[in-house]
């Protein structure tokens, strides 16, 4: 099977590069562009890992592109069609080639669903088989829609990196969905680390009349002003913080972000 | 005499099939209101409407002390629409159970009128069933709520097979307002590069969204495509994603 899945790799790849010049195969002329394709892993070796047989049938790999992806990265973008020009696959990488976004189109809405540890063994079987890091420590799941979202929270020095890490979707069987590595980069931490009373005090000053801390804080690496700023296309250094979480006086959740350093807010978020 | 006025300004003011109506609550949100500062209302509105646009609809609606009772009447029966504003299991006095609907923004704090789905669904009557619904609040991607009804949407997922030409979004529980940004951001783009509605939600669970403070949920045909039906397919040079 496995002797197959490569063979029909190394014939679509084939078609791919004859039938459509400018590929995701075929260097492209801009020079970021070519210096990406380098270390490009094909789509097609992708798809050959994780489709089956006869779901590779006509499938055209589109010229690949050069994206900013959710959280601001430049990606190279590489996409398959299937008849009709329909999406089937889509595979975003990092300039230096490494793996970023994983999303198969169509996947089957299965039913049952999956216990936390079947959901974590499938979703580290998939990472295995795309040979990918395995992420360290324990996953959260969660379910969503149907699907069933694997989730491991990147860590740098003990402290987790907000949105960061390696996230898997299955669906209720198992099979794949798409997964996504992000990996921001970070600020210089504070040379020094203000105390945790200290945030405390501060972050209670700047509450609204009525508002309340009801947690102790927690250090995170965070994107700043996500609360007040733009927020888009933020491939701003994530910052070292003190968040603290509590409820606005008609009882909604909030939390603020403020430098683990100056103890100067970063953001905020709360819930309507 | 409520639900014939209602009833009479619906028909009177119904839309044509090809509008899109976008709403924000931004006063319930506002310093004012909280004692923090939050444009997400109003962030949030805009890139529903830009992508809305994008997609071949005619966007109306109203950001802010606009959004009222009386604008929804107008609003209610469009084609695609779009809430963001508190939202709760309300309880609804004529069939004594918990119902779900949101707040419109009318200028106030708290107290703000509460659009219940029998209100919404006698706003609609004899309108087709929506294309597209996104209720951006709490609770009203719950079981529980009947607003996907009250668009014409049953609360079921299909693929492939009778495929209903509709797709509602909402949120289970909780909704913080910056997440839910992130994964609408990533909703609106897939939707854009041309990824049906199904795709499109698959596209943005794999956000780097915190699932903590959001859990998604849709119900309506997975391959539905919700563009304006005279806009045709955007521009995809040759692409259609499923």
């Amino acid at each position: 099977m496995y002797k197959v899945r490569w063979s029909l790799a190394l014939l679509i790849g084939l078609v791919a590069a004859c039938g459509a010049p400018g590929t995701a195969i075929a260097p492209s002329p801009a020079p970021a562009a070519q210096s990406a394709s380098l270390s490009l892993r094909p789509i097609t070796t992708i798809a050959a890992l994780l489709l089956e047989p006869f779901e590779l049938r006509g499938l055209v790999a589109q010229p690949f592109d050069l994206v900013r992806s959710e959280s601001g990265e430049q990606r190279t973008l590489q996409v398959l069609v299937g008849v009709g020009g329909a999406e089937v696959l889509r595979v975003e990488s990092a300039l230096d080639g490494s793996l970023r976004l994983i999303a198969k189109s169509g996947v089957a809405l299965e039913g049952g669903g999956l216990s936390e540890s079947a959901a974590t063994a499938r979703a580290l079987r998939h990472l295995m088989r795309l040979g990918l890091d395995m992420p360290g420590g324990g996953p959260t799941v969660r379910t969503a829609a149907g699907r069933t979202l694997v989730i491991w929270t990147r860590e740098v020095r003990g402290v987790p990196v907000r949105n960061d890490g390696t996230r898997v979707v299955l669906n209720g069987a198992g099979a794949l969905v798409g997964l996504s590595i992000e990996a921001s980069p970070l600020a210089e931490p504070p040379t020094r680390l203000a105390r945790s009373d200290a945030a405390l005090r501060v972050g209670a000053a700047l509450l609204p009349s009525g508002a309340l801390i009801d947690a102790s804080p927690e250090l995170a690496w965070v994107l700043p002003t996500e609360g007040a700023g733009d927020g888009s296309g933020q491939r701003t250094p994530r910052r070292l913080a003190w968040c603290l979480s509590g409820v606005l006086r008609d009882g909604a959740g909030f939390e603020l972000l403020l430098d683990a350093g100056s103890l100067v807010l970063l953001g905020w978020d709360g819930a309507p | 005499m409520v639900g014939a006025v209602l009833l009479a300004a619906a028909i009177t003011l119904a839309p044509p099939a090809e509008c899109a109506t976008v709403f924000a609550n931004r006063t319930a949100f506002a310093e004012e209101c909280t004692g923090t500062a939050n444009t997400f209302p109003d962030r949030l509105a805009r890139q529903a409407r830009t992508a809305l646009a994008a997609l071949g609809w005619e966007v109306g609606g109203a950001v802010g002390p606009a959004f009222t009772r009386r604008a929804m009447v107008a609003g209610a029966a469009s084609a695609a629409f779009y809430v963001h504003s508190h939202g709760d299991l309300y309880w609804d006095t004529k069939s004594d159970v918990r119902v779900g609907g949101f707040r419109a923004d009318a200028g106030l704090c708290l107290g703000a009128p509460i659009l219940l789905p029998s209100e919404i669904a006698a706003m609609r009557r004899g309108a087709p069933t929506a294309s597209l619904v996104y209720i951006s609040s709490c609770h009203n991607g719950e079981r529980a709520s009947r607003l996907p009804a009250a668009f014409g949407i049953a609360q079921r997922k299909a693929q492939g097979v009778n495929e209903p030409d509709s797709f509602y979004v909402g949120y289970v529980g909780t909704a913080w307002q910056g997440v839910a940004f992130r994964f609408e951001r990533a909703f609106w783009r897939a939707l854009l590069d041309g990824a049906t509605a199904g795709a499109a939600f698959d596209r943005a669970l794999l956000v780097a969204y915190d699932p903590e403070h959001l859990t998604p949920e849709w119900w309506g045909g997975y391959g539905h495509l919700p563009h304006a039906p005279a806009a045709g397919l955007p521009d995809l040079g040759g692409r259609r994603y499923v």
